[in-house]
């Protein structure tokens, strides 16, 4: 799990384009989108549902669905290790 | 009213999947016909999809079409549509006092797929050239590149410059089409629905693409109107929602800032407006916001309708396209149905459309919105003609900033050398970081958005246009030569690549030029006009007279204005604050 985490956050900061965000500055339980956090937005949100298929092969068909599995990296995580085959 | 000069419709084209005419076009609308199907062209996306696009076997019956040859697609369908309205209406298009205004989000994007080298007549200008130099016009052609505002935004620009005296007609024509690249960007967004759009309904899921032409002609010339009652242009302005760079405004507020003053142009309230066609994609978030602004400008009880269930969402050319039809709705005394909605679904209790029946139709308004937080509206009217009289000459510039070369300047001066910088990369980074706090989006953007917004934050350095003025009243002129074509190569790059096929919003965003403006307005809070044109240069003479037409309307009272241009490893920005002499 530690090492998933890890790499989610490296991936994230790779396919959102986070210049100046470093792996460790990301907290695993704080939200991902709104104005806390990383402040992602929509545009993000459609990106981490490619970024699921890219690296894990998970599919999210509407981005509605997304929402919970979305709202930190910890809630991330757990959806990837509960569904990653 | 002394100087006074009223701009009337006096002539017009459509081409979509429901016609060639504009009255083959209404005609079809009028009886409740659809042109959008479901596709099965791996050439255009992998998978089936719906869309409205033209047959083109259906063009071979223009005697000109045979001409046409050495013209590309679009190209074609604009020389059509003018030349169809150029012959009903009798204006002069070689004349010096009539202008060719194009309106177009891509042009001939089609060019750019599988091709190393960039085919310079995927360049708007040229797109533009070709078009209008068919007709023999003399004028340089204006163009207009702001995503699906940017048909409304024609209407806007073609008023004031024959208000202003500029011109005495003006030939708008707009036209996109449905190419793999916007097919696959929208998929990328996930905003489009497997089945023909449902505008404003509660099932509504995204919206249906759409290709098409239009033309509209405007003169101040009187003798030249063929309509029993004429049609005269009332009012039209634009704004931004200094929200989000593909999302709506969450209050619906600036779209209710645009129709207001429009409205007020018109002399026109709530309880005049008769019909109101809106932009009514049926994504969830556009009709959603919509319907608050309708709501905010107390519209809800006029008969509101959206054409997109007929012919889809034909982009820059849905604005040109869709004010005709409603000249048509006036000239018929016809409110068309709503095809798709049934049960409303937005916030707001608007008055859609559900059946095609006679009404008494005076004073419509028009309303489009699009990426980049864009808003636009225009009011036409048979009983208002509008009261401005726009003035060419009353901009002042008052602080110049260029960034060209590795360098910064303002009003001459070096402020930012980053010549030891290897790349632009680096330079712009650097430029950036020099001025600015952290800033989350800045990394996201592409190289034209962070050409633009570091030139603004340079060019305001030191000034706090806030202080003086509210959000409403800064507005935005820019221009460029190569639109957005260095994003729009890199997301080809990803569609030629059928074996990955990775589609990426995040690119596809930026695939408008005004989406710098977007930025620029979220960064400073900017919400009033936005125009985005291009041209081959920076041409400070006609962007200074352009940027004077939207001063010494009530509304603006300070504007940016300039250039902002990159592709590949070419760039430059010089901007320009403006206020009102």
């Amino acid at each position: 799990m530690e090492d998933l985490i890890k790499n989610l956050k490296v991936q994230l900061i790779e396919e959102l384009n986070l210049e100046d965000v470093k792996p460790q500055d990301i907290d695993t339980d704080a939200p991902l989108f709104g104005d806390e956090g990383l402040g992602l937005d929509s545009i993000d949100a459609l990106e981490i549902i490619l970024l699921l298929e890219k690296h894990y092969g998970l599919h999210i068909g509407d981005p509605k669905e997304g929402k919970k599995i979305f709202y930190s990296i910890q809630t991330l995580a757990d959806f990837i290790s509960a569904n990653k085959k | 009213m002394e100087n006074h000069r009223v701009v009337y419709a006096v002539g017009d084209n459509i081409i979509t999947s429901l016609g060639t005419t504009t009255r083959e076009n209404v005609d079809n609308i009028q009886a409740e016909k659809t042109g959008i199907k479901r596709y099965e062209n791996a050439s255009l996306f992998p998978e089936p999809f719906v869309a409205s696009i033209i047959d083109d076997s259906r063009l071979k019956t223009f005697p000109l079409w045979e001409k046409l040859s050495n013209y590309h697609r679009l190209e074609k369908l604009m020389i059509l549509s003018a030349s169809d309205a150029l012959q009903r209406c009798g204006v002069d298009a070689s004349s010096k006092r009539t202008a060719f205004i194009f309106s177009t989000t891509k042009g001939n994007i089609d060019l750019i797929a599988k091709s190393e080298t960039l085919n310079p007549d995927a360049e708007l200008a040229n797109m533009a050239l070709h078009v209008s130099t068919f007709f023999k016009s003399t004028n340089k052609p204006y163009i207009i590149s702001n995503a699906c505002i940017s048909g409304v935004l024609a209407i806007l620009l073609g008023q004031r410059l024959l208000k202003s005296g500029e011109y005495d007609h003006v030939v708008l024509i707009g036209g996109d089409l449905t190419t793999e690249f916007i097919i696959s960007g929208f998929m990328s967004f996930k905003s489009v629905s497997p089945n023909p759009c449902k505008p404003y309904d509660k099932s509504r899921d995204g919206l249906s693409m759409g290709e098409g032409a239009a033309t509209l002609i405007l003169s101040v010339d009187k003798s030249l109107v063929k309509d029993a009652t004429p049609i005269m242009v009332a009012g039209c302005s634009s704004s931004n929602d200094a929200n989000h760079i593909s999302g709506p405004s969450r209050t619906g507020h600036e779209l209710h800032l645009a129709i207001t003053h429009a409205m007020q142009e018109a002399g026109l309230k709530a309880s005049d407006i008769h019909m109101i066609d809106m932009h009514g994609t049926a994504t969830v978030y556009n009709d959603e916001m919509e319907s608050k602004a309708v709501g905010l400008t107390h519209l809800e009880s006029s008969p509101l309708l959206s054409l997109k269930g007929y012919i889809g969402h034909t982009m820059g050319a849905s604005g040109l396209i869709e004010s005709v039809v409603c000249l048509e709705a006036i000239r018929r005394q016809m409110l068309f149905r709503t095809l798709g909605f049934s049960e409303l679904g937005v916030p707001v209790n608007v008055n859609v459309t559900t059946e095609t029946r006679p009404a008494q139709i005076k004073n419509i308004l028009k309303t489009a919105s699009g990426f980049g937080g864009c808003n636009a509206a225009v009011i036409f009217s048979t009983e208002k003609s509008g009261n401005k009289v726009p003035n060419d000459d009353c901009a002042k510039t008052i602080k110049e900033c260029v960034i060209a070369d590795k360098k910064v300047m303002i009003d001459g001066k070096t402020v930012f050398d980053g010549s030891d910088y290897q790349d632009y990369a680096a330079f712009i980074r650097a430029a950036f970081k020099s001025i600015s706090e952290p800033y989350m989006k800045f990394s996201k953007m592409d190289d034209l958005c962070k050409l633009g917004l570091i030139a603004t934050e340079f060019l305001l350095q030191g000034v706090n246009l806030h202080e003086k003025y509210a959000e409403d009243e800064i507005s935005m002129l820019l221009a460029n030569r190569y639109s957005s074509l260095d994003t729009d190569i890199t997301h080809q790059h990803i569609i030629d690549d059928r074996s990955t096929y990775q589609l990426s919003p995040a690119v596809f965003v930026y695939t408008l030029a005004n989406i710098v403006m977007g930025e620029v307005s979220i960064r400073n809070k900017f919400k009033g006009e936005n125009l985005f044109l291009i041209d081959e240069k920076f041409d400070r003479k006609r962007m200074e007279q352009i940027a004077s037409l939207s001063l010494s309307c009530e509304n603006t009272k300070v504007m940016i204005v300039g250039w902002v241009d990159f592709f590949k490893d070419d760039y430059s920005a010089h901007l320009l604050l403006v206020e009102k002499k």
